[in-house]
C-alpha cells in the first residue's frame, strides 16, 4: 500500500510541478483586479455598463493571451509536454460539470436577483456583496481548486470573493471609484505580484533546454 | 536442513528472477515517472528525474530495446519533439518488477 502511495505521490508531484509558472495567479489576478479598473470607463464618460464592458473586455482578453501564450512560449518549452491518466480526465469531466452547473445557478441568482425577489428578505448591502462575491467568485473557484489539487486558489477563491464585500465596506470611507480600487484592484494586484515572483521563480529554476535535450538524441 | 536449502533456493530464484533492466535505479525512476502517466516528453521526463540529458537519453534507448518505452519522434514546427511512453510490456514488466521486488524483501 506504502508503494502504491508513493506511486501517486509521483503522480501528484508531476502534477503540481505545471502550476509552478505561476500563470494562473497571474490570469486571476488580473481578472479580478479588471473589476477595480472599469471605473475608467466613467473618466472616459463612457455610459454605464457598455462603459465597464469596453474597459473588462480588452482586459480580459489580454488576461487570457498573456496566460496561454505564458503556456505556450514559456511554461512548455521549459516544463515540457506531460500527458495524464484516465482519472485526470475523470476529474476534468466532473470539474466541467460542476462549473456548468455553478454557472446555470448564478444565471437563476441573477434572474431572480432582477426580478426583485430578494427585496422581501431585507439583506444590507453588505451582506449581500459577500452572497454574491461568495456564489460567483468562491465557489466556482473553490471547485476549481478542489478538482485541479490547485490549493493557492482557494485563498484566491476565498479574497476574491471577498472583494465585493470589501468594496461595500471602504465606500463609505472613501467613496467611488476607491473603493472598487481598494477592493478588487489591491486584492487582483498582489495576486498579480504573486504571479509574477512564481514566474521569474520558475524561468530561473527551469532555464530553456539546449536542442538535443529537446530532440532527446 | 532440507527445508533451509529450500528455502535457501527459493531466496537465490526470487533474486534471480528480478528484471535486470528495471533495477538499475536511473532506469527504475524513468519507468516509476513513466508508469504514473498516458505519456511525457523528453524535457518533462529530464525536469522529473534530474538525469543529465545524455545519461537519460542512454537508458531510454536500453529501455526501448527491451519493449518497455515507446519513443514517439515528430516535429512541433521545424523543433524535433519526444514523446515518451510505456508500452503494455513495460506496464507489465513494472508491475511484475515490484511484486517480485516486495517478495524478496519479504523474503530476506
Amino acid at each position: 500500500m506504502d508503494k502504491d502511495a508513493d506511486l501517486k505521490n509521483l503522480e501528484k508531484r508531476a502534477y503540481k510541478s505545471t502550476f509552478e509558472d505561476g500563470l494562473w495567479d497571474l490570469f486571476l489576478g488580473m481578472i479580478i483586479s479588471g473589476f477595480g479598473i472599469a471605473w475608467i470607463g466613467d473618466l472616459m464618460s463612457l455610459p454605464g455598463t457598455l462603459g465597464t464592458i469596453i474597459i473588462l473586455l480588452p482586459w480580459n482578453v489580454i488576461s487570457i493571451l498573456i496566460f496561454t501564450l505564458g503556456k505556450k512560449y514559456i511554461t512548455i518549452p521549459r516544463m515540457g509536454i506531460v500527458k495524464f491518466g484516465k482519472r485526470r480526465k475523470r476529474q476534468r469531466l466532473v470539474l466541467i460539470i460542476l462549473l456548468a452547473l455553478n454557472v446555470f445557478f448564478a444565471l437563476v441568482m441573477l434572474i431572480l436577483f432582477s426580478f426583485g425577489t430578494f427585496e422581501d428578505l431585507d439583506l444590507s448591502g453588505v451582506f449581500f456583496a459577500l452572497i454574491i462575491g461568495l456564489l460567483i467568485i468562491t465557489v466556482p473557484l473553490m471547485i476549481l481548486g478542489i478538482a485541479l489539487q490547485f490549493y493557492r486558489l482557494y485563498i484566491i477563491a476565498i479574497l476574491g470573493g471577498m472583494c465585493f464585500f470589501f468594496s461595500e465596506l471602504w465606500y463609505p470611507l472613501v467613496g467611488s471609484p476607491f473603493d472598487m480600487l481598494l477592493s478588487f484592484g489591491l486584492i487582483g494586484g498582489c495576486f498579480i505580484v504573486l504571479g509574477l515572483i512564481f514566474l521569474f521563480r520558475f524561468i530561473h529554476k527551469y532555464p530553456k533546454p539546449t536542442e538535443e535535450v529537446v530532440d532527446g538524441n | 536442513m532440507a527445508t533451509d536449502k529450500n528455502d535457501s533456493d527459493k531466496e537465490i530464484q526470487s533474486i534471480t528472477e528480478i528484471d535486470k533492466i528495471i533495477h538499475e535505479p536511473a532506469r527504475l525512476l524513468i519507468m516509476a515517472n513513466l508508469y504514473v502517466v498516458d505519456s511525457m516528453d523528453f524535457i518533462f521526463l529530464k525536469n522529473q528525474t534530474q538525469l543529465t540529458w545524455g545519461n537519460l537519453s542512454s537508458h531510454i534507448s536500453k529501455l526501448e530495446t527491451a519493449g518497455y518505452v515507446n519513443v514517439d519522434k515528430s516535429y512541433k514546427g521545424k523543433k524535433p519533439h519526444t514523446m515518451l511512453s510505456l508500452t503494455e510490456e513495460g506496464r507489465t514488466a513494472f508491475l511484475n518488477y515490484r511484486k517480485k521486488m516486495k517478495q524478496v524483501l519479504d523474503e530476506i
